[in-house]
């Protein structure tokens, strides 16, 4: 840490998020605007102090020479998590560790890997990792009028209230896998303010020769599911018991196979009752 | 007289954390990190599982607390998925003991409708936490190219990064 501490120092800031405080040190005070875009909603600023997890960004100043180049890294704590040739690449790695670290250590809220959107007050909750169709979902609820809350982490309070994570949509592109951030307000759609709760679990994937008739689930199926798609179940499983527990009680739980995203929306949204 | 095999099989369910939710028993094994749903019928036995019940014992203090449909056969189905699941203790019942009726076969003697208090155990296994995670975006730092976005975890200089 000692040489990292020598490369850094020029700026920082000490900062709480569901609980848990982060540092982030910067040799260049500029980049502290930039980051705010890649910190999670409600964080707050604290008092330099002790912090749970510490960030150094290193960005490379220097003038740019022929047949030399010039990277910008990125720790925690003490191991390189990224180095690269562009800013905005680097701010994404951090974005995204920060967001694994807190998912994974809080208390306060309790995260699952999860797309969630806001209906008459409720939210439908569509748990799943990577390739799920997540996303795909999400944006047709929101092209439906659906309220945008995440398309990637459902914040869960002790209350089993879902709290808004409104960061841009990871829209994939079909050849290349790679994500394309896109803003809610793109599809129309305004972004969620206020925690809700759960109207709705959908447990869901797509299989191109589906149709979405989907079974009622029971409440300790649904919590397995989630479990398996909760950060913090290995580190805290007595709190994400009690999490689970207390979010799949008052919801609907459905889960089956989907084919096109347009008739699981069409089907959830015309059977919906307040 | 001959001791029956149901009187020999003692089993004993593991340490774990576990929660009811309605009829149902959460059950979450810290050593194996797997997670289990159990209905009521199965969590009725898994509970009498305590190292000193007999089968037989087990069938008779569950019908006593009002499992009715309880019985010898149902009892073994029980144990034997909840053994497969890693849910008893090693070595307090094995699989050659007592009756090795299939899910449909007890189900076609029974009736559909007695068949509704059949045990059921779903299992999953809680990922760690970077399963959980979205892909590594490009240029993370990753250890395999499962963790890539791009599907390819490479070198770049001497450090492994996610790559196109």
């Amino acid at each position: 840490m000692k040489s990292i501490y020598r490369l850094v120092g020029a700026a920082g800031i000490c900062f709480e998020a569901f609980g848990v405080r982060v540092g982030i040190r910067l040799n260049d005070p500029a980049v502290l605007g930039r980051l705010e875009a890649h910190l999670p909603p409600g964080w707050r600023r604290r008092q330099p102090q002790v912090v749970e997890r510490l960030y150094s960004i290193v960005v490379n100043r220097n003038a740019a020479r022929p047949g030399i180049r010039r990277f910008h890294l990125l720790y925690g704590n003490a191991q390189l998590l990224a180095r690269h040739e562009t800013e905005a690449e680097l701010y994404e790695v951090f974005g995204t560790d920060l967001n694994s670290y807190l998912a994974q250590t809080s208390k306060d809220r309790f995260l699952v890997h999860a797309g969630v959107v806001g209906w008459n007050g409720k939210a439908i909750v569509i748990p799943g990792r990577s390739y799920s169709g997540k996303t795909t979902l999400v944006k047709e609820f929101l092209e439906c009028g659906a309220v945008y809350y995440s398309d990637e982490l459902a914040v869960f309070d002790r209350r089993g209230h879902v709290h808004p994570f409104p960061k841009p949509l990871g829209v994939r592109d079909k050849a290349t896998q790679r994500q394309e951030k896109v803003r809610a307000d793109e599809f129309g759609s305004e972004a969620g303010v206020k925690s809700i709760p759960v109207g709705l679990f959908l447990f869901t994937r797509y299989d191109d020769s589906a149709c979405w008739r989907p079974k009622v689930i029971s409440p300790g199926r649904a919590a397995l599911k989630l479990l398996a798609n909760a950060f913090s179940a290995r580190k805290y499983p007595e709190e994400a018991l009690a999490f689970l527990i207390r979010t799949v009680r008052r919801a609907r739980l459905l889960s089956g196979a989907r084919g096109e995203a347009k008739n699981l929306v069409r089907s959830v949204l015309g059977d919906w009752k307040a | 007289m001959s001791k029956k095999r149901s009187d020999c099989a003692r089993p004993r369910s593991i340490d774990a954390l576990f929660r009811e939710l309605g009829n149902e028993l959460l059950i979450y094994d810290t050593r194996t990190h797997r997670g289990h749903c159990l209905n009521k019928s199965a969590a009725a036995v898994w509970k009498a599982c305590d190292g000193k019940a007999t089968v037989s014992g087990i069938v008779v203090e569950l019908r006593a607390k009002g499992h009715s449909g309880m019985n010898e056969e149902i009892a073994w189905m029980t144990l034997r998925k909840l053994d497969k699941a890693g849910l008893l203790v090693e070595g307090t019942f094995t699989e050659s003991d007592g009756c090795a009726l299939s899910r449909r076969e007890i189900i076609r003697r029974m009736g559909k409708i007695a068949a509704i208090a059949l045990p059921v155990v779903t299992s999953m296994i809680v990922p760690a936490p970077a399963s959980a995670l979205s892909c590594f975006p490009l240029l993370h730092t990753c250890s395999s190219n499962a963790e890539c976005c791009s599907g390819h975890c490479g070198l770049s200089g001497v450090t492994l990064v996610c790559l196109p």
